[in-house]
């Protein structure tokens, strides 16, 4: 009896201790219910709470996945350990190129972690540029870039607040579609691709640039309107991003050849994009908040606060710059006087060094202020100082992203020369490649070359004040600063450089050179200028001189052969040179060639057989008039002794002799190549044979003697 | 298809398997009646220990050989009422919910969806059926120890044998009944879940070139399907009104045209899945290469793979990858040879994207040396490249490949000689007269673009003979579970005469996961792998030494290593002793759709019948020596 009663009270004595155990278990761990009809809004337990304040409620986050928490469950918190052995698996998988197996594996992964970011962000990543690569057929490599793009979709699923992965969706669509070595197969397919897009999106809507640009829209929504952390990308990069897309795709257009208002209005959509993202905030390294399109804004102010203290201190910078300059050495004097595009490397380094110690800091301005002025110049010094901050910072972080020549170049674009030269170039690469049709190609060529150089030579209408106002550039210099920029660009020169070389190409299928008027001389000029090689080749040159003035020929000679391998190597960097493309330097390069001549002939010594830039004299010569003449003499004094007439023989052979002449004055390699010479031995061999038909001599042909006296014996006389 | 290691002739297989078997059986019983009579002669002094010893070796020679079939059924039939005792049932529930839920975990969209869910279906059952086993194997005998049931059944005049071997029948006749009924439900949920239609509508077609005069109706057209299962077809539709849905996610349709009524558009009726549910019967060739110098290899290029299963040979080169195959049933092939190629492609310049890569696949006939250029074609990497080569060709170019001296002595070159005119003139070659060494004939892959290259491994390029059925194919896929079953069996029934029912699960499942890692042990305990045995690799483990790093010379490295040398030595006569349990699993075969070779269902039964034997009469003897059986 006793004993059933202690259990009793046992059993008691346990339930009262389980309520407050039941109770303080209900106020941590009851969960969230909605509420409903007659129904209120639980909040639920602490914790629950908790999970909520904290933004850790899976449904928070995403689709909460049944399949996913039954595996979650199964592996009875092993978790970690299953996914481990499903990744070692994956990569396993990946070693074989067993790709189904790979898929589904990663499929399992991802139920287990869907929470887990990098592990969507690396494997979609893993199957768009991995697998995809892979496989042969490009049609294989784009279902891989698709099947990484869908697994990114699927993580969105379950993480909708998570930027990095949209960002991550955008990249992919842009950036792996369209620059791809397989762009234009890419590009073509995910248009056609019902499957990815759906039947009801348009065409026209499915340029992967546009749909990659959409989804970095989504994450800046998520950024900027739903409480989303942006990771992974500072604020200028990603900000940059989809303004970006909407220039590649102008870009992208008009390389698949559309053009006019269309693509205007590309380019337009492109500017105001851009002008938009010159208004976000953009916060720095330090956090203070700039926008990238306020530098004039920031200029002008920090130009009205400079004047201002110059006011302070009258007279105080003029006399600092004269006591500045008058310290400066000669050379640095000489170097900072010389244009920056003249200088050669020693004078640059030599400038930059006297820009240094002739630059006025606003410090030492306000120093010169006296009185009462000295306080006022203080506080203004402060002033400028912080603008003159922003100001450097806006410049850089400007280029970073490339601000200036994007802004510039969506507004060139949207000018009728730039449409018409992109137009016409895409014209005739059309032609060329596709029809062979040469006549078409040439006329479409040389109407892109125009077009470009209006651009590039157009000054202040450039613009046509369609840049945000704070970055229109009004002035002459901005614009001359603007179109070497664009001049300089490498995305340009890289246009410009291939318009040129397919152009050169149809010019040497018609077997012609470029005009002696070629519109772009003065890019290539400024190629030539710009060119890494050229200082080299000023050098040599200069030293060459200075040994001819010494009358050192055989050092002379060195340099100068020096010097024409030199530019052989330039001329292989701008190819378009062979066929004449800037007759000034052109021009420059035979009167070398002459000089390199003169030297010989002060040492008694041949014109050598080969010399380095023989292939492009060659290519000079047969397309000069001279020449022609030469050979055309020759023919009709051919034809004339054939029917006896040794008195026009005699002339038209005579002609042919002088035009010799006249090239090899103008060519004196001429000396060195055999093939020529035996046409000039031939042209006086028949020169004196129509003169002795009619009992006369042969005249003095002194020019040619050398050739005569050097080649006589090793050509055979023609029959 | 990916064969790592190709399957022998069962008749050059079952000579030395046989042999090794009697010889580790001999091993076994030698070792065992040392063990006993030692044993015995502790207890009893060494010439009772002797007498007992031969008495038990006789015994046991009559209780193996004796036994009675009528007392054996019964003692089967009692284990199988034990285990529906036991509820093994329930298994079936568990199975019923997976197949509910699998819909989830499985996405018919995928680019080979039968081998996603063939593999799902097959190791799911598998997991399901072995757990089960085990758990019925090695609780029985202890359970009825406990329970004292045994002891009833020892009263009656029964061998341990019959016991032991009852037992292990009963389990396996559980098993193959659930395995049955598993495997037809698996099948329907396979091709229900598979089969499917599309419909194609006649306003998404576009007619592929409009012939003046023709009426539309009789244009060919072409279009995409509708969506299906996740993924949609292109479509071609001849002049005639039939074609076919092409091939996607391994399979095609055909389609027929039904005109509609007066006035109305036709319809057209698209058929199930073809090409899907198929068993490749494959003849293998045996693989050699060709270098670019022509002198014969044994494997080509690697181009940069981790994984060296496939190697490669360069283009716009005379070298070649090689496959001779043996002994060819002309009848097999009347009309054509159809040869099926998978080939890796491995470019090293862009070259032209839009196009495959060109190669040549040639016949050469071993004996006289000439060589038929039979076709030229373009590789599609991972995707099976099927050439129908008509039996009698039409060549494209004919050489003559000849072995030529090297002076070097089992080193071959060849060079390639212009055919003469009366050869040439001749319009046409047949394989198995012209092309063939009494049915041996050698197919040549080579690439044609220069600077790119093929690789190929030896089970890439096979003559596919006939098919064979699905359905059989996937019961033999069940019948590979069904021989991992009986070895869990085996193992389970053993284990239990002579431990109690926890410990002889853990030691199955012991032995199962040895099982699976064999291949690994054999690699540890011959050094194939880096970090050496268990003691140096713990002295790795505590000083944080890498495990490509040279241990460090001195007494500590000798003495470990000696240790870890008779410790691998174990490690590798256990690894013998285990079966391979992956072995047994013919999932790949099923699932890529290849037949199972009857070859391998012979070695792989034999090899399980053979483990089975071997457990039984271990199994009698340890259930000998316990108190209740004698």
């Amino acid at each position: 009896m006793n004993a059933r009663r202690r259990s009793f009270i046992r059993k008691i004595i346990y339930l009262c201790a389980l309520v407050p155990l039941l109770i303080a278990l209900s106020m941590l761990g009851r969960p969230a219910t909605s509420g409903g009809e007659g129904r209120k809004a639980d909040p639920g337990g602490k914790l629950a709470k908790l999970r909520a304040a904290e933004n850790l409620n899976q449904s928070q986050w995403g689709e909460i996945d049944p399949a996913g928490e039954a595996i979650k469950l199964a592996t009875f918190g092993m978790r970690g350990v299953a996914a481990n052995l499903l990744w070692t698996d994956a990569i396993d998988a990946k070693k074989k190129k067993d790709w189904t197996k790979l898929s589904a594996t990663l499929n399992q992964v991802v139920k287990l972690q869907p929470n887990f970011i990098k592990v969507w962000e690396f494997q979609s990543w893993n199957l768009s540029y991995n697998c995809s690569a892979e496989f042969d057929d490009y049609r294989d490599r784009y279902h891989w870039v698709i099947q990484g793009i869908k697994f990114l979709e699927k993580g969105i699923n379950y993480n909708k607040s998570e930027p990095r992965l949209y960002q991550k969706t955008g990249w992919t669509i842009s950036q792996k579609i369209g620059r791809a070595d397989e762009k234009k197969q890419f590009r073509r397919l995910f248009i056609e691709d019902d499957e990815f897009h759906g039947t009801d999106r348009p065409k026209s809507e499915r340029d992967n640039w546009l749909v990659g640009k959409e989804w970095y829209e989504k994450a800046a929504d998520l950024i900027d309107n739903k409480g989303a952390i942006l990771e992974g990308d500072s604020p200028l990069i990603f900000r940059s991003k989809a303004p970006m897309c909407q220039m590649n795709y102008a870009e992208s257009m008009e390389k698949d050849g559309i053009f006019g208002e269309k693509a205007r209005k590309a380019w337009s959509d492109a500017l105001d994009e851009w002008s938009d993202y010159g208004k976000q905030d953009i916060p720095t390294y330090d956090n203070e908040i700039i926008h990238l399109g306020e530098l004039n804004l920031l200029e002008e102010q920090l130009q009205k606060l400079s004047d201002k203290l110059d006011a302070l201190a009258p007279g105080a910078r003029e006399k600092l710059e004269q006591n500045k300059m008058a310290n400066l050495s000669e050379a640095q004097r000489t170097a900072l006087e010389t244009s920056p595009r003249l200088r050669s490397p020693a004078q640059q380094a030599l400038a930059y060094e006297a820009e240094g110690l002739t630059a006025i800091s606003f410090d030492e301005i306000s120093r010169q202020a006296t009185g009462a002025n000295r306080k006022k110049a203080n506080e203004l010094l402060e002033e400028i100082k912080v603008i003159q901050a922003l100001t450097s910072r806006t410049q850089s972080y400007r280029g970073i992203v490339n601000y200036d020549y994007w802004g510039l170049r969506a507004a060139i674009e949207q000018n009728d020369d730039m449409l018409d030269a992109r137009k016409l170039a895409y014209q005739a690469e059309k032609a060329f490649n596709e029809g062979g049709n040469l006549l078409e190609a040439s006329a479409a060529f040389k109407g892109s070359v125009e077009a470009w150089a209006k651009v590039l030579r157009t000054n202040v209408d450039l613009i046509g004040g369609k840049v945000d106002s704070a970055d229109a550039a009004s002035d002459q210099q901005d614009t001359l600063m603007a179109n070497n920029m664009l001049m300089t660009d490498k995305a340009t020169n890289d246009d410009l450089d291939d318009l040129i070389e397919a152009y050169g190409k149809v010019l040497d299928q018609e077997d012609a050179m470029f005009p002696p008027d070629f519109p772009l001389a003065f890019y290539i000029r400024s190629r030539v200028q710009e060119s890494d090689k050229i200082h080299a080749i000023a050098q040599t040159s200069e030293k060459a001189h200075k040994a001819i003035e010494d009358q050192d020929w055989v050092l002379a000679q060195e340099n100068l052969e020096t010097e024409l391998g030199q530019w052989m190597l330039l001329m292989a960097d701008i190819p378009s040179l062979m066929q004449g493309s800037d007759m000034a330097t052109v021009s420059h390069i035979l009167a070398e060639i002459q000089t390199y001549a003169d030297v010989l002939a002060k040492q008694d010594k041949p014109f050598p057989e080969s010399f380095n830039l023989r292939q492009f004299v060659w290519a000079q010569l047969e397309h000069d008039p001279i020449t022609q003449a030469a050979r055309g003499g020759y023919f009709a004094g051919s034809q004339a002794m054939a029917q006896k007439d040794f008195a026009t023989a005699e002339k038209a052979f005579k002609q042919s002799v002088d035009a010799w002449t006249e090239a090899l004055k103008k060519y004196p390699s001429i000396a060195g190549d055999k093939s020529l010479c035996r046409e000039i031995i031939a042209a006086v061999d028949a020169y004196r044979k129509s003169l002795e038909a009619q009992n006369k001599e042969l005249p003095d042909v002194t020019p040619l003697k050398s050739i005569l006296d050097r080649w006589s014996e090793a050509v055979e006389p023609q029959p | 298809m990916i064969l790592e290691n190709i399957l022998q002739p069962f008749n050059e297989w079952i000579g030395p398997a046989l042999r090794s078997w009697f010889e580790i059986a001999i091993l076994l019983i030698v070792a065992a009646t040392v063990l006993g009579l030692f044993v015995a002669a502790v207890r009893n002094g060494p010439i009772r220990g002797l007498v007992i010893t031969g008495r038990a070796l006789r015994d046991g020679v009559v209780d193996i050989f004796c036994m009675s079939p009528r007392r054996l059924w019964g003692l089967t039939w009692l284990s199988v009422k034990d285990s529906i005792r036991r509820r093994v049932l329930v298994v079936f529930v568990f199975f019923l919910i997976l197949l509910l839920f699998a819909g989830w975990f499985l996405d018919p969209s995928t680019d080979h969806p039968l081998r996603l869910y063939l593999s799902f279906i097959l190791t799911s059952t598998s997991y399901l059926v072995l757990v089960l086993v085990l758990f019925l194997s090695a609780f029985s005998i202890p359970n009825e120890l406990k329970n004292k049931t045994l002891h009833t059944v020892v009263t009656k005049p029964v061998r341990a044998s019959e016991i032991v071997l009852g037992r292990m029948l009963g389990f396996a006749l559980v098993g193959t009944v659930l395995l049955v009924v598993m495997g037809l439900i698996s099948y329907v949920f396979v091709v229900r879940g598979l089969v499917h239609t599309h419909d194609l509508l006649p306003a998404k077609l576009t007619p592929i070139a409009s012939a003046a005069g023709v009426d539309d109706k009789d244009v060919p057209l072409e279009g995409k399907s509708e969506i299906s299962l996740g993924h949609l077809h292109e479509a071609s539709i001849s002049s005639k009104g039939t074609g076919r849905l092409e091939m996607t996610k391994d399979h095609w349709h055909s389609v027929t045209r039904k005109e509609g009524k007066e006035g109305e558009k036709p319809t057209y009726e698209v058929s199930g899945p073809e090409g899907l549910f198929i068993a490749r019967v494959p003849v293998y060739g045996s693989l050699r290469f060709l270098d670019r110098d022509r002198n014969e290899t044994d494997k080509g290029i690697n181009v940069g793979d981790e994984w060296s299963y496939r190697s490669f040979i360069d283009g716009g080169s005379l070298a070649a990858a090689i496959w001779t195959f043996k002994d060819v049933d002309p009848n097999q092939f009347a009309t054509e040879l159809p040869i099926e190629a998978t080939l890796a492609v491995f470019r090293t310049h862009k070259g032209n994207i839009e196009e495959g890569i060109p190669g040549s696949i040639s016949i050469r006939n071993p004996k006289t040396g000439l060589t038929v250029e039979a076709r030229i074609f373009k590789a599609k990497e991972f995707k099976t490249n099927v050439e129908r080569i008509p039996r009698k060709i039409t060549p494209t170019n004919v050489y003559f490949y000849k072995e030529e001296a090297t002076g070097e002595e089992g080193k071959k070159r060849y060079v390639r000689e212009e055919a003469d005119a009366e050869t040439r003139a001749k319009a046409e070659f047949d394989i198995f007269e012209d092309l063939s060494d009494n049915g041996t004939f050698e197919i040549w892959l080579q690439c044609l673009a220069p600077g790119q290259y093929y690789g190929a491994a030896q089970a890439d390029l096979y003559l596919h003979a006939r098919d064979a059925s699905f359905g059989l194919n996937f019961i033999k896929g069940y019948f590979g579970i069904w021989m991992q079953m009986l070895l869990v069996i085996g193992f389970g029934v053993m284990f239990s005469t002579f431990l109690s029912g926890p410990i002889a699960t853990l030691a199955t499942v012991g032995m199962l996961i040895g099982g699976f890692f064999r291949e690994y042990m054999i690699d540890l305990a011959t050094g194939k792998t880096y970090g050496g045995g268990p003691v140096e690799s713990f002295i790795r483990i505590l000083t944080q030494q890498n495990v490509v790093v040279e241990m460090e010379a001195g007494l500590r490295t000798t003495v470990a290593k000696s240790v870890d040398a008779v410790l691998l030595k174990c490690l590798y006569v256990t690894a013998h002793l285990l079966p391979e349990f992956g072995k047994y699993s013919a999932a790949d075969y099923v699932s890529y759709g290849f037949n199972t070779p009857a070859n391998w269902i012979a070695q792989q039964g034999l090899t399980a019948l053979g483990f089975v034997v071997v457990l039984f009469i271990a199994g009698y003897f340890f259930l000998k020596t316990r108190e209740v059986a004698r």
